[in-house]
């Protein structure tokens, strides 16, 4: 197990910077989760923690060894592939077995350490089946087995669920979790799907263009973004954005749509224009007038069985929320939104920051 | 309606293809009287009378084993360099891999007869006349753009998520190259490994310049059988149909390990 260390790294291929000056501490035995967009460099990252792909600038610490020019193989790092990456010709047995062969173990520790994992993993049955003849999620399973059977230093996963079904998935994420609390390994995992990587990990880093956007735990990356694209980029669905001007005397409003919101954050140095976040799950769509409520006038209904999405327009602005499916809400009918105040989020327009 | 039509078209290609080779099986059996009678019919008295003169009398068994000396030398050495050369420009981050795999592929551009005065040349500086080392060399320079350019294109459809699956479970370069790579492309290796031997048997050119009586090759051998006055049709078509025979045993026993879908299952699709 290590802790690893990314200073000060830069990547380039033939072309603009992919990575720029990215300063990352993964801490031992963590779950660390690197999310972002597709394109954003984030298997790039990925590639250069595995030694893959060499840095353009900057170092790799594994605890306090550097391995900027360690191959793979002395790094001790393991990896789960997108599209599983199995050797087609060999069985599930020798797939899981290879790492170990190459490691020139011993024969009856290779069989007794393969069928530990695989006993772990359920894959007892498959044993001398061909990757051909098993599932996807059969496939991802003896692709994490021969991750595991090395017990690495570190486990990287580049988007390991993406290629099973939806249902699967959510299953595989909480074996993952569950594989993690027993192993303690240091574990990077990529994914492009933010509910997986909230679901998922002990920290996330939220990568745009090469650069870190933030870097927190799921809570507080869901709860105080630090700009305008992790907020649009965490939650479904989507935070609603609106404009609204700040002035000088007023440290505590801000106004929006002709009315003035009261906000908990001190505004007093963000005078002017700001970006207003608020989430749809934040935001209570009711038939009934409340004394707070803001009169709407609701554009699509969408259920999803417990509560329903309600798209609205909230004096020509375009906005969602969320309403109690017993309510009986209609398109083109007047209705009522309210919010906690302290679920307002506010960004500054120019830089889209987070102002607290 | 469609049916017979396709099928007529079939039989046409078919008969296109295989009337010289029926036609040169007819005439190895016929006795030297029939043989220059038309239509080329199957003769009411055969005879293995050719066979025998061909065995005995040109003793071609022993050109027959100088061309599989020959074929199954280059053949070999032509997969050998021409697969590790493959893995390096296919998988490894070797530069300007795309002219080197340009510049390989124009060797064989050159007409032979082009080449075959410098190379004589060579061979005769080098000492190897009527050597079967002669031929083994030219015939391999000669397949290698094939062997590459065929491996090389095989090699890039292999993920390359397999290539750096291997390097993380900690194999080195040659690892990969030969308990991964080529497991995964026999298919190919096969294919190419007829097609080396296919030219490599029937090259002639080299083979009639480079040699004169003892590493003398089939496709030479029967040229060489006609003699001033007489040209021995019978025993030239009974020589071929030797010489053809093992080619095809060779195809058709392969065949089925030509198939696609060995890499099936590795990745999702």
């Amino acid at each position: 197990m290590a802790e690893i260390r990314l200073i000060g790294i830069q990547k380039k291929f033939d072309g603009p910077l992919v990575i720029d000056d990215l300063d990352l501490v993964i801490g031992d035995g963590e779950f660390f989760t690197i999310v972002g967009p597709s394109g954003c460099g984030k298997s790039t990252i990925l590639n250069m923690i595995a030694g893959l792909d060499p840095v353009t600038r900057g170092s790799i610490f594994f605890d306090d060894c550097m391995v900027n020019d360690i191959s793979p193989k002395e790094r001790d790092v393991a990896m789960v592939f997108q599209n599983y990456a199995l050797y087609p010709h060999m069985t599930v047995y020798e797939n899981i077995a290879f790492p170990l062969r190459i490691k020139k173990m011993p024969k009856t520790a290779i069989d007794a350490e393969v069928r530990q994992v695989a006993a772990l993993l359920d894959l007892n049955d498959f044993l001398r089946r061909r990757p051909r003849e098993l599932s996807g999620g059969q496939r991802q399973r003896v692709a994490l087995g021969r991750a595991m059977v090395r017990k690495p230093r570190v486990f990287l996963m580049d988007e390991p669920l993406s290629n099973l079904d939806a249902q699967l998935r959510i299953a595989m994420r909480s074996e993952l979790k569950k594989l993690h609390e027993k192993l303690k390994i240091t574990t990077v995992y990529v994914t492009h799907d933010q509910s997986e990587a909230l679901g998922i990990s002990d920290r996330i880093a939220v990568l745009h263009r090469g650069r870190i956007q933030q870097c927190d735990t799921p809570h507080d990356v869901y709860n105080r973004p630090a700009n305008t694209f992790v907020a649009g980029f965490i939650g479904s669905p989507q935070m609603n954005f609106i404009h609204g001007s700040v002035s000088v005397d007023r440290r505590h409003e801000i106004q929006c749509n002709e009315i003035a919101l009261t906000t908990v954050q001190d505004l007093s140095r963000a005078a002017g224009n700001v970006t207003i976040g608020l989430r749809p799950d934040d935001i209570t769509v009711s038939s009934v007038e409340m004394r707070s409520g803001m009169q709407v006038e609701i554009t699509v209904v969408e259920p999803a069985g417990a509560f329903c999405w309600v798209d609205f327009k909230w004096g020509g602005i375009e906005m969602r929320g969320k309403a109690d499916s017993e309510i009986e809400l209609r398109k083109g009918v007047t209705a009522y939104i309210t919010f906690p105040v302290e679920k307002i989020h506010v960004f500054d327009l120019e830089s889209g920051a987070r102002i607290e | 309606m469609k049916r017979t039509l396709f099928y007529m078209l079939l039989f046409a290609v078919i008969f296109f293809c295989a009337a010289p080779f029926i036609w040169q099986i007819i005439t190895s059996l016929k006795p030297s009287g029939e043989l220059t009678s038309l239509p080329p019919l199957v003769s009411m008295n055969p005879t293995a009378e050719h066979f025998r003169s061909v065995i005995y009398r040109h003793q071609l068994v022993r050109f027959i084993l100088n061309s599989l000396i020959v074929a199954a030398s280059t053949t070999g050495l032509s997969l050998l360099l021409g697969s590790l050369c493959s893995f390096g420009l296919a998988k490894l981050k070797v530069p300007f891999s795309s002219p080197i795999l340009a510049i390989m592929l124009s060797v064989s551009i050159f007409p032979p007869i082009a080449t075959v005065s410098p190379l004589f040349i060579f061979i005769r500086a080098l000492g190897l006349r009527d050597t079967l080392l002669a031929l083994v060399i030219t015939h391999t320079v000669f397949s290698l753009p094939l062997s590459v350019w065929i491996l090389t294109n095989f090699f890039k459809t292999i993920p390359d998520d397999i290539y750096h699956a291997a390097r993380i479970d900690g194999c080195r370069s040659f690892h990969i190259f030969y308990r991964i790579m080529i497991p995964l492309s026999l298919p190919a290796i096969v294919t190419t490994a007829i097609l080396v031997f296919i030219f490599s048997w029937n090259e002639f050119l080299f083979a009639l310049t480079f040699t004169s009586t003892s590493s003398r090759t089939v496709p030479v051998a029967i040229t060489l059988f006609a003699g001033t006055h007489e040209i021995p049709l019978g025993e030239i078509a009974a020589a071929s149909v030797i010489v053809t025979a093992p080619i095809i045993i060779l195809v058709l026993l392969f065949q089925r390990k030509i198939v696609a879908g060995l890499t099936s299952g590795a990745i999702k699709g």
